[in-house]
């Protein structure tokens, strides 16, 4: 009962920004695939004459919406790690959450449960949406090929990476111009690694150990900071 | 002694090199309401911060029901309600909202009735967002959501800081109503001398982050006097009484402030001064606390 | 109601002296007459919002000076001044304040008699008792 109070008030605080993200991405995505589809010339597969190139360059429908998904993601991973983290320092609510009859850490999990589920259907649900929509053959010559939805969805956990990133930043008890932003720094170094990797796998493993970084840090910084 | 609500042994805290709380040795006994007096930047919030498990101690350590602060269990933290400093909330949550959110922390004990019967004697409006509200009726809420639940020990931090004398009465009242209940403790930090003199039987007086006197009420009252004393001859170039505290000569008079001096005492210091009349003045718990809080060359008096 | 009992916090009195003195000039006043029953301990802690610990002590105060007496379950009643029990040391200590305040009007400049009229006018203040007492008998 208490922890469901706790999700119920992070689900109502986190809301508009899941909304925000998912029209913003529905919109200006929506709006990049369709004018991909109405370019023709476009959709053909062409034969690339350069030494250097591969002989047979495809078209990808999803080049468009791919960095649109990487803003949404970014931008929603900033605005839930400031809203849940950040905002309770400057409105000096903390002493107000966190006397409760519940572990601390359950307090935690309540913000990441709530925060995890806006990345899957604001991003990672659209993403597939878009993906299933540019496999209409009358649209778009070629399909994009499956790796396409799973590097969207890699995009998508960058945008939790930064998140997280967000999150340490906010617990964080340095100043600002010394060692507070390394949570941030540390999400970027991430991003940089997963882009840098040719197999999918490699990237996914960074995800993960990344993510399992962050929450040991920020599990125990959670418990230990001081309010 | 009675059994111990709150306890503090040694507690220290460091911010760098600054020392806010010395070695404070707290210990509060069930039932009784106890001020926490102390000049801005004493060390109050820090020291109940502490307690609370919100900040973690250089040194020492406290425990409230007998369990450790830095590891308040929940069963422990239901039991104790808390009022922040500057009453903060969450602005987006309308009253009554807020009060289902604390209610769903206290399922055993929160008090609807209780709770909105509160809001309704002061007159606000269920609906209304908190972030639309004044630091009054903040304060009040505030006031509501921690005495509905019904806690063992409430523990508010300036709770009347910047508010008006009607509210500030609205927080007596609640404290007085929760202390007639059996079992109950209140520890408040307060400036305003006389709201803590009509509700409090015990102080605890912080300065410079040393607890310089912890003892009931009465004890304290009766403890600091401030005695006149005129000479008959030339006034003694040195002064020297037990208890102490300060000494100020005007032309034809000594006022001296003792502490812990009995009456005896001074009559037979009197006598052995040459001192041709001296005066026991009355002083209310506001220059009670500003003289015993001066800075002076020796530490303060302890006792229970 | 209880008009009788104001506190006044910021005074050189503490509050319990101050609410057993209330108690004591109301008592001479004839506005207590004996029998009366004193508020509850927590009834007048809540009117006056002060610690009912506070409002016991005073009580216990009134109880040793043989002012009121506590019957445990009933309440706390104004003693019958007759019953008072006063011995020789009360009744020297009672002079000796007389003294004071003697000395005091004396040293202030006022003559003896003045101050015999300002004690009378201050007794028709508590009047009322001797009018009681006048119809008693």
């Amino acid at each position: 009962m208490r922890f469901f109070a706790l999700i119920r008030k992070e689900l109502r605080e986190c809301l508009p920004w899941f909304l925000l993200a998912f029209a913003f991405l529905l919109f200006f995505g929506s709006i990049s695939l369709y004018t991909a589809s109405l370019r023709k010339e476009l959709s053909y597969p062409y034969i690339s004459l350069d030494p250097d190139l591969p002989r047979l360059a495809v078209y990808r429908p999803l080049s468009g919406p791919a960095p649109l998904l990487f803003l949404s993601a970014i931008g929603l991973g900033l605005c839930l790690g400031i809203r849940q983290f950040w905002y309770p320092h400057f409105t000096r609510v903390w002493g107000f959450e966190l006397h409760r009859s519940v572990n601390r850490l359950s307090i935690l999990f309540s913000k990441m449960i709530v925060a995890l589920p806006a990345f899957i259907f604001s991003a990672g649900l659209l993403w597939y949406l878009f993906y299933w929509y540019s496999g209409h053959r009358e649209l778009f010559m070629v399909s994009p090929p499956s790796r396409h939805l799973i590097e969207g969805w890699i995009i998508t956990s960058l945008g939790f990476i930064v998140y997280l990133g967000t999150v340490r930043s906010g617990l964080s008890e340095a100043r600002w111009y010394t060692t507070k932003m390394s949570g941030l720094g540390f999400s970027i170094f991430i991003i940089v690694v997963v882009f840098n990797q040719y197999k999918i796998g490699w990237a996914i493993a960074a995800i993960i150990a990344g993510i399992f970084v962050f929450m040991i840090d920020i599990m125990d910084t959670f418990q230990n900071r001081e309010f | 002694m009675s059994e111990l609500v709150l306890e503090t042994k040694g507690l220290t805290k460091y911010y760098g090199r600054i020392l806010a709380v010395d070695h404070l040795d707290l210990k509060i006994p069930k039932g009784c309401i106890c001020g926490f007096l102390g000049r801005n930047g004493a060390g109050k919030t820090t020291a109940i911060k502490m307690m609370l498990g919100f900040l973690e101690p250089t040194a020492g350590s406290s425990a409230i029901f007998g369990c450790s602060s830095q590891n308040l269990t929940p069963s422990v933290r239901q039991r104790i309600g808390y009022v922040t400093e500057g009453h903060r909330l969450f602005g987006w949550m309308s009253i009554g909202r807020i009060g289902k959110f604390q209610k769903a922390f206290f399922p055993e004990q929160w008090d609807d009735k209780f709770f909105a019967d509160m809001i309704e004697y002061f007159g606000l409006p269920k609906k209304q967002r908190v972030k639309n509200l004044s630091i009054g009726q903040r304060a009040q809420v505030s006031l509501a959501l921690a005495l509905a639940p019904n806690p063992e020990l409430l523990i508010m931090d300036d709770p009347t800081q910047g508010l008006d004398a009607a509210i500030r009465r609205q927080f007596l009242e609640g404290m007085i109503q929760l202390i007639m209940r059996q079992g109950r403790t209140v520890l408040f930090s307060s400036h305003i001398l006389g709201d803590v003199e009509r509700v409090a039987d015990r102080i605890a007086v912080i300065d410079k982050g040393v607890l310089r006197a912890s003892c009931s009420l009465e004890q304290f009252q009766k403890a600091v006097k401030m005695v006149r004393v005129s000479f008959t001859g030339e006034m003694p170039a040195e002064i020297e009484i037990e208890g102490l505290l300060h000494c100020r000569r005007s032309k034809k008079e000594l006022e001296l402030v003792l502490v812990g001096t009995d009456e005896e005492k001074i009559e037979r210091w009197a006598n052995m001064s040459k001192v041709q009349n001296y005066e026991i003045v009355g002083m209310n718990l506001e220059d009670q606390f500003i003289e015993y809080t001066e800075p002076v060359n020796h530490k303060g008096f302890q006792w229970e | 109601m209880t008009v009788w009992v104001q506190i006044t916090p910021g005074s050189n009195k503490p509050i319990y002296l101050q609410v057993a003195g209330q108690i004591s000039e109301a008592v001479a006043k004839g506005q207590l007459k004996t029998g009366d029953k004193l508020p509850a301990v927590r009834k007048l802690a809540a009117e006056l919002v002060i610690n009912p610990n506070t409002v016991a002590r005073a009580y216990t105060i009134l109880e040793q000076s043989g002012l009121v007496s506590t019957k445990t379950g009933s309440g706390t009643f104004v003693s019958d001044p007759k019953m008072i029990s006063r011995d020789a040391a009360d009744i020297n200590a009672l002079a000796e304040r007389m003294d004071n305040v003697i000395v005091r009007g004396l040293n202030l400049g006022i003559e003896a008699k003045d101050l015999l009229e300002m004690f009378k006018s201050r007794m028709a203040g508590f009047g009322k008792k001797e009018k009681d007492k006048e119809q008693e008998r």
